[in-house]
C-alpha cells in the first residue's frame, strides 16, 4: 500500500486509548533496553557489499520546485514561467554547486537536511532526466522526425518506463530485476530474493529470473499465523502446518494455481530466513522518525545490517512514496510532503554511517515525469523531464549533473507551454548506477537495450559522472 | 469432475428414488429434533466418491445444478448461501437476472446516513462523551454501510456490478475524501443507480460528481488565464479517455489492437487532444454547502471543508473556457457559444460513440466478473451488444451485463476446461463471498465492518485503490508461467509475499479466531460464525467437504486438495472435534488454490 495512506496518526487516534497506551509503554521499554546495549559501534564493514535503494515518488513530482535556479536572470525566468507557483527566492536554500560557473541553485525551503547532505558531498542531483528513445530536440519533436516513448505524459506508461528503461515497449521486466539477474550469483542466498520490496509487487524489481520479496515497511516479513508451533501438543497447529506444507508441496498444472502457490511457498520460506536474521540485527543508535517513510528506511537499514546473515553481497530495495500528482495545491502539498523525505534521507544516511556502510549504499529517487512549468491555477500537469536526487557515500561532491535547463517560456526544450524535453535519458542515469553496482559495461545492453543511443559502453568513461565508480 | 457428477446422479436414481419427491431435508432447519449426519456409507467398490448428505436423503441428484448455480451466483453477486443456490439450481438464470434488475435500488447514501445515526446512538448508549462523538459520516461509516448492504439487501446483482464499476471509474478514500462518507456513498449511488442503465448517463454523472472532481482535479478548474499564465488542468481530460472510455490505442471490435502499416499500435489521442478536452472540463465547482454558520452559498474556487459532496458540481460559466474545442484528432468539433454543461455532454457523447468503448469496457467487466483472459470472440460478442442492445440503444449496460453473464464462455463446460480459463479471485470478493456462504452472526444483528485489517493485509477494500489505476491493471502479467503463456492476471498484482500471507492470516482470523467482522465503535461485539449447520455435517468429513465444495468451490475441489483436507480434519476425533473440523476445513478451503483461482 502506498505511503500516502490515511495517516497513521489519524487511525491511531481512533483506536481505543488503552491499546495506544500499551504500545507506547512497550516502545519505551524496548527503547531503554536498546539504549543500554549501545556501547560498541555497529560496524558492519564489508567492502564487498553493495545496496541500491530506489525511492519512487509516484504521481510525478514537481521537481522544478525541488531544485530551483537562483542566479538573477535564471530565477526571474523561473518566477515568470511558474507564475503563482514560484517559490520566493528568499525562502530557497542555496546549495554549494561548484561545476556551474555563473549559475547558482537552491533547494525547496523544506529540504534543510538535503541542503546539508549536498554541501557535505553525500547527496547530488541529476537534472532534467526523462524517458527517451534517442536524443530529442523541439523541432524533431514537432516534426515527428524522432522516435518517442510510448504513452508520453501518461502515468502508467511513464511509471513503467522509468522502471524498465525501455520506452518503446510495454516491458514485463524492470532494470532492477535484470540487474539482479546479472549479479545474483554473488549472493549465497537463494531462499529470499536479493530484490526486497517495501511497496509490494513492482515492475522495477522483476527480472527474467528474479522477482521481488515483499515485506511490510514496519513489520518486516509476514509469517503464517499458527504455522510451525513451538508447542508439541498444539495438535490444531501441527495439523495446520502439515496441511499447508502438503498443499504447497505440489506442482500445480494450472498456471494460475501454480503462480498462486509459488508466491505463498517462497513467502513461507523467505519468512523463516528473514525473521531469523532480523532477530540478530544490532540496535541502531540512529533514531528514525515515526513516519511511514522513515520507518521503511529503518527497515531497510536493519535488513542491510544483517546482510551477512542473510547471505547477500548485493541487494536492491524498492520503496514507493506516492501522492505527488499535484494537479491541485502543489505548493501546500509539497510543503507537507518534502519534510518526510528530508528527515528519512538524513536518518538513513546517519544509520549507514553508523554501520560504516555509507560508501556501499546508494539511494536514488525516480518519478514518472516532471510537471509542467506553467500553472493550472494552483497546480501543475503532467510533463516529461524532471530532477532526481542521489544520496550515497560515493557521490562526487557538489556537482550539478545532467544539464539544468533554462526555464523560459520560449526555451528550445519547452514544448506545449511548459513541458520540458529531457536532456538526459533514464538509460544514462541507470547505466551510472549499474556500473557502480558492479555490472560490467559489456552487460549493460542486457539491462538497457537502447543505451547505445546515448552512451558508448566501451568508452571507459562514466555515463554521467555523479558517482565514484 | 464430470465423472463425479455422473456418480452422484447414479446414486440418486438407484438408491433413493422412493423419496425423490420429498422436499423437506431431514436434519435441516425445518426439522430441528432430527439430526442426520450422513447416510452415505454405501460406496461402490474402488470408488472414494460419495454423495452429499442432502442428495443422499432427498435423492433428487441435483448436485450438478447446485454447482452450476453456485458458480453463476459467484459471478453475478458478491456471494450467496445454500438457500440462494438451491433456489435457482436448475432454473433459468436469465429470469433471475431480469428479476434482479427489476429490484429497487437501495441507496448507499441513505444507508450511510442511517448507519451514521445508529453509530451515534450506539456511541451514547455505550457511554460515549459528547465531546468525542463523530460529527459526520466518514470513510469508516461508508464501509459500515457497504457491509450492511452486502449482508442484508437482496439486490445482489446490482451490488456486484457497482463494485466492478468502482474499479474502473476509480475514486479513492485514500485521500481527503476519507472525511466525506456522504460523498463517497453518493458517488457509489451513481454506480448502483446506473449499473443497468446507459453508459453515457453513467459517465456524465461520474464526471460531474464532486468526489470525482476532487479526485481528478477538474473541480474548481478555471479557464485559461493569460495574465496569470495558467492553463486548464489536464488531469480529468486524460483519464476520462485513457481509463474510463477509449483507452490508449485504437481497438478492433474483439479488443485486439488495430495496427498501422508499419505494424505499430495507433494512439487514440495526442497531447493536443488532451489540451482541447481539458478546456471542456473547466468551470465546474461545488453547488452546495453543508449547514454552517458562515455561508449558505457555494462559490467557484471554495475549499472542500464546507462543501456538500453529495450534490453534483455546477457550471460557473464565467470560469468555463470559451471558444471552439476540437476533440479526437479533429473528428468532433464542439462549437463556440454553448453552455459549459452542454460542452461536457457533447464531449462525453463523442467519447461514448468512439468504437473503442465496447471492447475496452466490455473486456474489463468480463475480467471482473468471469475470467482474466476472455477470448476475442467473447469480447466481440459483448462489444456488439454494447454497440446495439437489439433495440437500437448504444451502451445499454443491462444488456451488456446479461451478455457477459449468459455467454457460452461464462456458462459452458468446454471453455471452463481451457488452460487459459481462470481468475485469481480478488481479495475483497473472497471476503464478501465467505461472509455470504457461511452464516455470520452479530449479537445486535448489525454488520458494521471496517475491514481495516483486511485492507492492510491484502491491499483491498471498497473505494480504497491506491491510485486512479485501481488496485491492479487490466493488463498485468505476473512473471513466470502466466506471462510465458501470453496471459494476463490482473489480481496477481496484489498477490505477493506480503499480501499472500496477509490473506491467509485474515482467513485464520475469520475461521479459527471467529473474528469475522469488527467495527471501531466502543464495546461493539465482533461478528462471529454460526457453524451449527456445518458442525452437523462434520461427523463425516466427506459430507462436510461436499457441502463446502458447493458453497465455495462450485464443484471444482480437486481430489488432491479434498484428500489433504479430509486427512487433516480426520485427526480431530474427540472433544469439540466437530467444531475443529469445520474451522480447519474452512481455513484450508479458503486458502487452497482450488478456491483462490476461480474457474
Amino acid at each position: 500500500m502506498s505511503m500516502k495512506n490515511i495517516s497513521r496518526r489519524k487511525f491511531v487516534g481512533q483506536i481505543s486509548c488503552a491499546a495506544l497506551g500499551y504500545t507506547s509503554i512497550m516502545n519505551t521499554l524496548i527503547h531503554l533496553k536498546g539504549m543500554n546495549a549501545l556501547t560498541a559501534a555497529n560496524s558492519m564493514m564489508d567492502p564487498g557489499y553493495k545496496a541500491l535503494i530506489c525511492l519512487s515518488l509516484s504521481g510525478g513530482a514537481d521537481s522544478y520546485n525541488m531544485l530551483v535556479p537562483m542566479s538573477n536572470k535564471e530565477y526571474s525566468d523561473y518566477a515568470k514561467t511558474r507564475s503563482n507557483l514560484a517559490i520566493p527566492k528568499t525562502e530557497l536554500r542555496q546549495i554549494q554547486v561548484t561545476n556551474t560557473p555563473g549559475r547558482t541553485f537552491g533547494v525547496h525551503p523544506a529540504l534543510k537536511e538535503m541542503q546539508k547532505l549536498f554541501d557535505n558531498g553525500k547527496l547530488t542531483f541529476v537534472s532534467n532526466v526523462g524517458t527517451l528513445l534517442e536524443p530529442t530536440t523541439k523541432d524533431e519533436f514537432y516534426n515527428q522526425t524522432v522516435k518517442l516513448p510510448l504513452g508520453l505524459l501518461s502515468h502508467s506508461d511513464q511509471y513503467q518506463q522509468w522502471q524498465s528503461s525501455i520506452s518503446d515497449q510495454r516491458s514485463t521486466t524492470g532494470w532492477g530485476g535484470k540487474m539482479a539477474d546479472l549479479v545474483k550469483d554473488m549472493n549465497q542466498e537463494d531462499q529470499i530474493s536479493m530484490n526486497i520490496s517495501l511497496a509490494g509487487t513492482n515492475l522495477f524489481q522483476s527480472g527474467n529470473e528474479v522477482i521481488e520479496f515483499s515485506i511490510d515497511p514496519r513489520y518486516g516479513a509476514l509469517g503464517i499465523y499458527g504455522y510451525a508451533p513451538d508447542n508439541m501438543y498444539d495438535q490444531f497447529n501441527i495439523q495446520r502446518t502439515k496441511a499447508i506444507d502438503t498443499l504447497l508441496d505440489h506442482t500445480y498444472a494450472d498456471v494460475f494455481q501454480k503462480t498462486y502457490t509459488d508466491v505463498i511457498r517462497s513467502s513461507r520460506d523467505g519468512y523463516k530466513k528473514f525473521t531469523a536474521a532480523l532477530d540478530k540485527a544490532p540496535v541502531l543508535v540512529t533514531q528514525f522518525s515515526d513516519t511511514d517513510l522513515s520507518q521503511a528506511f529503518k527497515m531497510i537499514a536493519r535488513t542491510i545490517s544483517v546482510h551477512e546473515d542473510l547471505g547477500f553481497k548485493r541487494q536492491i530495495f524498492f520503496l514507493d512514496f506516492s501522492g505527488w500528482d499535484h494537479h491541485d495545491e502543489v505548493l501546500n502539498n509539497q510543503n507537507q510532503m518534502f519534510p518526510f523525505i528530508d528527515n528519512a534521507l538524513s536518518e538513513f544516511n546517519s544509520a549507514m554511517e553508523e554501520l560504516q556502510l555509507s560508501n556501499q549504499v546508494t539511494t536514488f529517487s525516480m518519478s514518472e515525469f516532471g510537471r509542467s512549468l506553467t500553472s493550472n491555477g494552483n497546480g501543475t500537469d503532467h510533463a516529461w523531464g524532471g530532477n532526481v536526487f542521489v544520496m550515497a557515500g560515493s557521490v562526487i561532491a557538489k556537482r550539478m549533473n545532467g544539464k539544468y535547463p533554462l526555464l523560459t517560456a520560449t526555451s528550445n526544450l519547452n514544448i506545449y507551454d511548459g513541458i520540458l524535453i529531457p536532456t538526459t535519458s533514464v538509460d544514462q542515469f541507470v547505466a551510472e548506477l549499474a556500473l557502480w553496482f558492479g555490472v560490467p559495461p559489456s552487460d549493460l545492453g542486457y539491462m538497457l537495450p537502447n543505451i547505445g543511443n546515448f552512451y558508448d559502453v566501451n568508452s571507459g568513461k562514466a555515463p554521467l559522472g555523479f558517482l565514484n565508480i | 469432475m464430470q465423472t463425479k457428477i455422473a456418480i452422484f446422479i447414479f446414486i440418486g436414481l438407484m438408491q433413493f428414488n422412493e423419496i425423490t419427491a420429498q422436499k423437506i431435508i431431514l436434519g435441516g432447519k425445518d426439522s430441528p429434533p432430527i439430526h442426520v449426519y450422513s447416510s452415505d456409507n454405501w460406496k461402490p467398490l474402488n470408488r472414494k466418491d460419495t454423495t452429499s448428505a442432502k442428495s443422499t436423503i432427498n435423492g433428487d441428484g441435483m448436485v450438478f445444478d447446485e454447482y452450476n448455480a453456485s458458480r453463476f451466483l459467484y459471478q453475478a453477486t458478491l456471494g450467496s448461501n445454500l438457500q440462494d443456490i438451491q433456489k435457482i439450481a436448475g432454473n433459468d438464470f436469465e429470469k433471475w437476472l431480469d428479476k434482479q434488475m427489476s429490484l429497487p435500488v437501495n441507496s448507499m447514501l441513505d444507508q450511510t446516513n442511517e448507519t451514521f445515526k445508529d453509530v451515534v446512538d450506539w456511541f451514547y448508549e455505550s457511554g460515549g462523551d459528547s465531546l468525542d462523538v463523530l460529527t459526520s459520516p466518514n470513510w469508516i461509516t461508508f464501509q459500515y454501510a457497504w457491509w450492511t448492504q452486502h449482508m442484508n439487501n437482496p439486490d445482489k446483482l446490482r451490488q456486484r456490478i457497482a463494485l466492478a464499476l468502482s474499479e474502473i471509474f476509480v475514486i479513492s478514500l485514500n485521500t481527503d475524501l476519507q472525511s466525506y462518507g456522504r460523498g463517497l456513498a453518493s458517488y457509489y449511488d451513481i454506480l448502483l443507480n446506473n449499473a443497468f442503465g446507459s453508459f453515457s448517463d453513467l459517465i456524465y454523472q461520474v464526471s460531474v460528481h464532486p468526489t470525482m472532481g476532487f479526485y481528478l482535479s477538474h473541480l474548481n478548474n478555471p479557464k485559461t488565464d493569460t495574465v496569470e499564465g495558467t492553463h486548464p488542468d489536464e488531469n480529468y481530460a486524460r483519464e476520462i479517455m485513457q481509463l474510463f472510455t477509449i483507452g490508449l490505442h485504437e481497438l478492433n471490435p474483439d479488443g485486439s489492437l488495430k495496427l498501422d502499416p508499419q505494424g505499430d499500435a495507433i494512439p487514440t489521442y495526442n497531447q493536443k487532444d488532451i489540451k482541447e478536452l481539458a478546456k471542456v472540463f473547466t468551470g465546474l465547482g461545488f453547488s452546495a454547502v453543508m449547514p454552517n454558520m458562515y455561508t449558505d452559498l457555494a462559490v467557484f474556487g471554495m475549499g472542500i471543508y464546507l462543501a456538500d459532496f453529495t450534490k453534483n458540481m455546477r457550471m460557473y460559466e464565467y470560469y468555463h473556457e470559451p471558444g471552439e474545442k476540437s476533440l479526437l484528432n479533429g473528428t468532433t468539433i464542439i462549437p463556440d457559444g454553448q453552455t459549459g454543461l452542454k460542452d461536457i455532454r457533447d464531449a462525453i457523447e463523442a467519447l461514448v460513440n468512439h468504437p473503442n468503448v465496447g471492447p475496452f469496457i466490455g473486456r474489463q467487466l468480463i475480467q471482473r466478473l468471469i475470467k482474466s483472459n476472455p477470448s476475442p470472440e467473447y469480447i466481440a460478442r459483448v462489444a456488439k451488444v454494447f454497440r446495439n442492445d437489439g433495440k437500437g440503444n448504444r451502451g445499454n449496460l443491462a444488456a451488456v451485463i446479461k451478455a457477459i453473464l449468459l455467454d457460452e464462455e461464462a456458462r459452458d463446460c468446454a471453455p471452463m476446461l481451457e488452460p487459459s480459463n481462470g481468475q485469481l479471485r480478488e481479495p475483497i470478493v473472497r471476503y464478501s463471498h465467505f461472509t455470504s456462504a457461511i452464516d455470520v452472526e452479530h449479537y445486535y444483528g448489525r454488520y458494521w465492518n471496517i475491514g481495516y485489517e483486511f485492507w492492510t493485509n491484502t491491499g483491498q477494500i471498497p473505494l480504497a485503490a491506491p491510485t486512479v489505476f485501481n488496485f491492479y491493471s487490466p493488463f498485468y502479467k505476473p512473471k513466470g508461467e502466466i506471462d510465458k503463456s501470453g496471459l494476463v492476471a490482473p489480481e496477481f498484482q496484489i498477490h505477493n509475499s506480503r499480501t499472500s500471507i496477509g490473506y491467509i492470516n485474515q482467513v485464520n482470523a475469520w475461521t479459527v479466531f471467529d473474528y469475522v467482522m469488527y467495527s471501531w465503535e466502543r464495546d461493539d461485539p465482533y461478528a462471529v460464525l454460526n457453524l451449527n449447520d456445518l458442525e452437523d455435517l462434520a461427523q463425516d468429513p466427506e459430507v462436510l467437504l461436499n457441502r463446502l465444495d458447493i458453497l465455495l468451490t462450485h464443484g471444482n475441489l480437486s481430489d488432491r486438495t479434498r484428500g489433504i483436507i479430509k486427512e487433516t480434519i480426520e485427526t480431530f476425533k474427540t472433544g469439540s472435534f466437530r467444531e475443529n473440523r469445520v474451522r480447519m476445513a474452512l481455513y484450508l478451503m479458503m486458502i487452497s488454490p482450488d478456491y483462490a483461482i476461480f474457474k
